[in-house]
């Protein structure tokens, strides 16, 4: 085993945390209460390579390995966590499964804009009735002579008001359950697609989140992504590579919020002296450190696994589960070593705590992780 | 970063794993209840060479890094935590202090017999100094040629069948600056050995308690330089923690083996309960948690192999790891219901072993002490 980092790599992290300490954390608060997407800095981020970082230089990425790419999701999320879902869907969910899975002339078309950063990225899985039981897809896609007709409404879509191009799951034979869903690439600006509303949500407030409504949008032939009926598999795929760079952005949040708490556990002073010097607190950050250490190295190592083999479901799945419930931890934490101060909006830790929370819960819950590794060991 | 293994380390692993399953599980039940290792059991050990595993080949050892010698005592404390523990406490904090401060003329003595198989011991706890380790009162007084010791120590790990005895005593005024470190052999005159303690678990592994009454103990035998026997101790133990969070992973490892192949066979309400999600999480939550503190060990091995300052991260796994074994144990027993409670299943043993993990070499509140110092000390003090 070998714990250290390529230069390559700490040069990414040290770019990333650099940006995120200049160009995020100083706006998030006022991104946060205005619910604003932050639309100047995903531009610098396309800039800086890293809304297509795992894609090959001929086709517009930056060409790096998956932890390079999983460093910079969570230095970029210790500045503003919805940033790193902005980033870690397009990514993760729109470039990934269209490198993965897309013929030449689809990747020519639609991954080299979202690689470069030109265009944004959805990921349309969830439905209003479809989310942790993801196969009970209702959207349809129906054969036509020049392509395919999709309908159907799309639920809790990160990016969805913003984004250029959609990667979107549909039953093509609604008779055949799961091995009835096939996935399609969709033009955002098509006929028949719209927003029926955007999300007002307790956290991650500068990322958009969408109702996304199909109403007889036209594909041509070159639509569809992969095979007829193989739509699961490239969903499952996808979010098994997806949930990493989730487990990124919950260790953004829990690093945030050690940061946070240890500088105010240095300066606030009770009982003659800073709250730092108490072991109630010194305990704490203890407890902080080593779950945000552990979560690390679980969700570097299923960076690692995942470009050594495509079965890093449960890595992957152990990286998630474990990094977002620290995270969670983390934040809590914070807020009560800020007492009354981690309450008030003043204060950047009632924001860790609202934001984390969405991450035990989007790209399969955590009981969906549970499921994954127990299903996985019992086998 | 690389998160496979070597093929070497995979090959010694499994011969170890192999000796364990063949040797030391058929004697665990009996070694349990009779308090004491099994002495065929013991012999085999030293001469597979158990005893020199961390020992540099110029001195008879096998030399082996110390994320391999993790791997290892992992392996044991998988079959028998007891055995794991003597084999780590011999290989790390009672050779280790010699190795590291020791001169050249200790190394060559003790050394290559320590890594043939006799026994190593770790003397530090006493019944005042426990957690607060910088504040035991045995005494070392200088005289002619050496120096004459005084006083008790507690817990002491292999002391049963130990030769040698790393002794940390007072040589100067109070506090942590004014201790050393000795090396007492058991012949020495004035060294009491006392009865084992009946214990809870990991009744394999023997601790003692011993009197020193003006012992004494020659020049050469001081490790180091006087004054340096807090250092000496705590360096021991740095290392030490990174064994006990291996033994932590074994048990935690006999423990999900355990539960998930009861889970499979075990039916009730018509179908084996590893069907019901109840179960299902406990044994996936247990092989997260597994996994996360067994990467903190791995890397607190790295570090320490890299020459690279381990302190932090050793504490770190250490506290993951016997935290979670501890977890694990108590979910083994729960899904085991009614025969988890019974001596005829292991998990019950696991239950007892493990329970020291979180208080030897180093409490729980000890490592959150040590993480914490090292945190706020980055930060700026």
């Amino acid at each position: 085993m070998k714990f250290s980092l390529t230069s390559e790599q700490e040069l990414i992290q040290k770019t990333a945390r650099e940006f995120a300490a200049k160009e995020i954390a100083p706006f998030s608060a006022e991104w946060d209460r205005e619910a604003r997407f932050p639309k100047d800095v995903v531009k610098k981020l396309a800039d800086l390579g890293f809304l297509g970082m795992n894609v090959a230089p001929e086709h517009g990425g930056a060409g790096m390995d998956t932890l390079s790419y999983i460093l910079a999701v969570e230095e970029i999320s210790r500045g503003d966590a919805a940033v790193g879902v902005i980033m870690s869907v397009n990514n993760s969910l729109v470039c990934w499964p269209i490198d993965t899975y897309g013929t030449p002339e689809q990747k020519e078309r639609w991954l080299a804009p979202l690689a470069r950063g030109e265009h944004l990225g959805a990921y349309c899985l969830s439905e209003p009735q479809a989310g942790t039981d993801a196969a009970a897809q209702k959207a349809t896609a129906k054969k036509t002579d020049k392509g395919w007709v999709l309908n159907g409404t799309k639920n809790f879509i990160t990016n969805g008001a913003s984004a250029d191009t959609l990667v979107v799951m549909a039953m093509t034979d609604i008779e055949a359950g799961h091995k009835g869903i096939s996935a399609f690439i969709v033009d955002a600006k098509a006929s028949g697609v719209g927003v029926a509303h955007t999300e007002k949500k307790m956290g991650i407030r500068a990322s958009d989140t969408a109702q996304i409504t199909l109403d007889d949008v036209e594909l041509g032939e070159d639509g569809l992504l992969g095979k007829v009926g193989k739509g699961f598999g490239v969903a499952m795929s996808t979010l098994d590579g997806g949930r990493i760079g989730i487990a990124a952005q919950a260790l953004g949040i829990g690093q945030a919020a050690l940061d946070h708490a240890i500088s105010y556990a240095r300066e606030r002073e009770q009982f003659g002296k800073p709250i730092g010097k108490f072991q109630a607190i010194q305990f704490k950050i203890a407890d902080m450190a080593m779950r945000l250490d552990g979560a690390r190295l679980l969700t570097y190592r299923a960076a690692w696994t995942k470009d050594q083999t495509p079965k890093h479901s449960v890595e992957s799945a152990m990286a998630k589960y474990m990094a977002s419930t620290t995270a969670v931890f983390c934040a809590e934490e914070a807020v009560q070593i800020f007492g009354g101060n981690g309450y008030s909006k003043e204060y950047p830790v009632e924001k860790l705590m609202r934001d984390a929370k969405i991450c035990d819960i989007y790209e399969g819950t955590n009981e969906v992780q549970k499921m994954v590794v127990g299903a996985t060991m019992l086998a | 970063m690389d998160f496979g293994l070597r093929e070497d380390q995979e090959l010694f692993v499994k011969g170890v794993r192999d000796f364990a399953r063949g040797e030391i599980v058929p004697l665990c039940q009996k070694m349990d209840r009779e308090g004491i290792i099994d002495s065929a059991l013991l012999d085999q050990i030293r001469q597979q060479g158990f005893f020199g595993l961390t020992f540099p080949e110029s001195y008879g050892g096998v030399g082996l890094d110390t994320h391999t010698y993790g791997l290892v005592i992992r392996e044991l404390a998988r079959a028998d935590a007891g055995v794991a523990i003597m084999i780590s406490v011999h290989n790390s904090v009672g050779s280790y202090p010699i190795l590291k401060f020791g001169s050249e003329e200790l190394k060559n003595k003790y050394l290559p017999q320590m890594a043939q198989g006799k026994l190593a011991s770790f003397c530090v706890t006493e019944p005042g100094a426990g957690s607060d380790a910088g504040s035991m009162s045995a005494r070392a007084e200088k005289v002619d040629g050496g120096y004459r010791l005084t006083g008790e120590k507690i817990w002491v790990t292999n002391g049963h069948f130990a030769e040698y005895f790393v002794v940390t005593a007072r040589t100067g005024g109070a506090g942590s600056k004014g201790l050393s470190a000795f090396i007492v052999e058991r012949e020495s005159e004035g060294l009491q050995i006392g009865a084992k303690e009946d214990k809870m678990g990991l009744r394999s592994s023997d601790a003692i308690s011993l009197v020193l009454d003006n012992a004494f103990v020659p020049d050469e035998n001081l490790i180091g330089e006087e004054g340096i026997g807090f250092k000496v101790a705590m360096s021991a133990l740095d290392g030490g923690r990174i064994g006990v969070a291996y033994q932590a992973l074994g048990i935690a490892d006999a423990c999900l083996d355990a539960a998930a192949r009861y889970s499979l066979e075990r039916e009730q309400f018509g179908k084996p309960i590893a069907r019901q999600q109840a179960i299902q999480w406990m044994l996936a939550e247990g092989a997260t948690e597994l996994s996360m503190a067994s990467l903190l060990a791995d890397k607190a091995a790295w570090l320490k192999d890299q020459g690279k300052s381990f302190g932090q991260t050793a504490a770190m796994a250490k506290l993951a790891c016997t935290e979670m074994a501890g977890r694990l144990a108590d979910s083994a027993v729960q899904i085991h219901g009614g025969y988890g409670y019974s001596k005829d299943y292991a998990v019950e043993r696991y239950y007892r072993d493990v329970r020291v993990l979180r208080i030897y070499e180093g409490t729980s509140e000890i490592q959150k002490l040590v993480i914490a110092r090292h945190l706020l000390a980055e930060y700026g003090g």
